[in-house]
């Protein structure tokens, strides 16, 4: 009785005006297009990714997995989950998202390749930061600096090589530069891209990286890239798999003269032996192009402390003396590390600015983040980074298993967001570099 | 495969299944996955393990410093010794196996 009760009423709703089909899409359609500029600057040939999504062939007969990764966001690796607008974003947005699972729902059809007029054709190189090098018609002017020697990557890791997170290596690269430079781009080229997480890039024109590498029997350290008040990435930070770190226009980095590039490298042990032989290109500000300089501004937490099992929240802020543009920043925390977000308060407000976060922390996938568009903040706003760690076994990136209790102290900081700023003028560019030297000095007191 | 081997310094036997008969047969869905197969004394076949080599990863990615559980090797090495397999058998971790054609 109740069955044919249900029938009736169905008969009652009325039928629903006809729906245009949503168009399948296809490979050649949309898809191809989307799957090359979001997965296809890793998934290529000797890069850092292990197997190439190039070709339709390729990624139709990865298709379960490539849903699967999908559906858990674990891919594309995209680490930052809220704030502003960055550039080069690997996320998906949800009609990306949405349009790739339908054609997976699809079978994955291939469809026609549209036709194109054949003089048409352009060859655009893609690096690994999604930036496409369109080639200008004033070449800019390019650095060298490369590794003063090969060093072999163990094929594997232990104990003793990961004891405090050791699976870093520092090396410097003499750049020979008779005058300081103004950096436009940076661009990390590895022979290694399979085993390399990130690369921390800083400048030094003290000696002082040299001589602590010069230490080492092997090519490179066991140190870290910090150079003394300067945390390692303060030009910056590329990864996986090496890549470019593009500034925008009208704003550079700084190297002074006759400046090392320190690189401070990030690697996974690959269960076979890499020989690492590494390149940096630095591009130039075009000579008579005006541009405003970067300064490193460390929001840092010099000390991790933590019980094995436990979870725990650090916190560090910082008020601008004068106005800046932020125009890129660069967190760093351990595998420990779970999520951070960094928030700014202007002066006489009452509510706080959510500018970052990462709600799933992996240290392998870390770079340097730019903005769309440079922020404005006011001077006295205060700028505030919380980070928090799990040492559990909950934790899957925890190192160590069981856990252990981890004291972690560094001269710059064990976890920082590096913000880069740009001040309104040289003056304010040398108060603000006296200002982050000296915000590290009372840190470390 | 050669070169796989040689570079990763793997001295075992290896079978190439392009088909992936061997695959379907053993259920095998993720790669890189251990089997335990024993065979009786009348030539029977049995799975007496199938999941992860050990802990390294915990997850897609994410690799501990060292792995402290090794289930395959254990469960070799009971099986030789004719002891029971524990039935604590942890999943893959891995890329998946692609069964469509």
């Amino acid at each position: 009785m109740i069955h044919s009760a249900l029938i009736g009423m169905a008969f009652l709703v009325q039928e629903p005006p006809p729906v245009e089909p949503v168009p399948v899409p296809t490979w050649h359609g949309s898809v191809s297009q989307l799957v090359q500029s979001k997965c296809g600057n890793c998934h290529a040939p000797d890069s850092v990714a292990p197997f190439s999504l190039l070709e339709y062939a390729q990624v139709k007969r990865r298709a379960s997995f490539i849903r699967h990764v999908v559906e858990e966001d674990l891919m594309p690796p995209w680490l930052p989950s809220g704030g502003v607008v960055l550039r080069h974003s690997l996320d998906l947005t949800s009609i990306e998202r949405t349009r790739l699972l339908a054609w997976l729902d699809a079978e994955a059809p291939e469809g026609v390749l549209p036709e194109e007029p054949s003089d048409s054709k352009q060859t655009v190189m893609v690096t690994n930061a999604g930036e496409s090098l369109v080639t200008s018609e004033s070449e800019p002017t390019l650095h060298r600096a490369a590794m003063r020697g090969s060093w072999d990557m163990p094929a594997e890791g232990g104990r003793r090589w990961f004891k405090a997170e050791r699976d870093k290596r520092t090396f410097v690269l003499p750049l020979d530069n008779p005058v300081p430079l103004r950096v436009q781009s940076i661009e990390y080229r590895t022979s290694a891209p399979v085993a390399l997480a990130a690369t921390a890039l800083s400048a030094d024109g003290t000696g002082v990286a040299r001589r602590m590498v010069d230490r080492d029997e092997e090519q490179g350290s066991y140190m870290m890239g910090d150079i003394g008040f300067v945390a390692a990435g303060s030009l910056g930070v590329v990864g996986p798999g090496g890549g470019r770190l593009q500034i925008p226009q009208g704003f550079h980095l700084d190297i002074p003269r006759m400046a090392d590039l320190v690189s401070e490298v990030h690697f996974r042990p690959q269960g076979r032996p890499w020989i690492l032989d590494d390149e940096i290109v630095i591009e130039e500000v075009p000579s008579g192009s005006s541009s405003r300089p970067l300064v490193p501004l460390n929001v840092m937490v010099r000390k991790i402390e933590l019980e094995a099992g436990e979870t725990a929240r650090f916190e560090s802020d910082i008020v601008l003396p004068t106005a800046v543009d932020l125009v890129a920043m660069t967190p760093r925390a351990s595998r420990r590390c779970t999520s951070l977000t960094m928030t700014a308060l202007a002066p006489e407000s009452e509510h706080s600015v959510l500018l970052f976060a990462v709600d799933d922390w992996n240290p392998h996938y870390r770079s340097t983040y730019v903005l769309d568009e440079p922020l404005r903040l006011a001077a006295g706003t205060r700028v505030s980074v919380i980070w928090n760690y799990d040492n559990s076994e909950a934790n899957d990136r925890n190192p160590v298993v069981p856990p252990e209790a981890v004291s972690l102290g560094g001269r710059v900081g064990m976890a920082n967001m590096l913000l880069m700023c740009s001040p309104a003028d040289e003056i304010d560019a040398q108060m603000l570099r006296k200002f982050a030297a000296s915000e590290v000095r009372r840190r470390q007191r | 495969m050669r070169n796989h081997a040689a570079a990763y310094g793997l001295d075992a036997v290896q079978v190439a299944d392009p088909d992936k008969r061997l695959c379907r047969l053993l259920g095998a869905d993720i790669t890189p996955q251990g089997y335990v197969i024993d065979f009786d004394s009348k030539g029977e076949w049995h799975v007496r393990y199938r999941g992860r080599i050990n802990d390294l990863y915990a997850s897609i990615g994410n690799r501990r410093d060292l792995a402290a559980q090794h289930e395959w090797r254990d469960a070799a090495l009971a099986t030789i010794s004719g002891t029971p397999v524990s039935s604590d058998q942890p999943p893959a971790v891995g890329c998946m196996i692609e069964m469509s054609p």
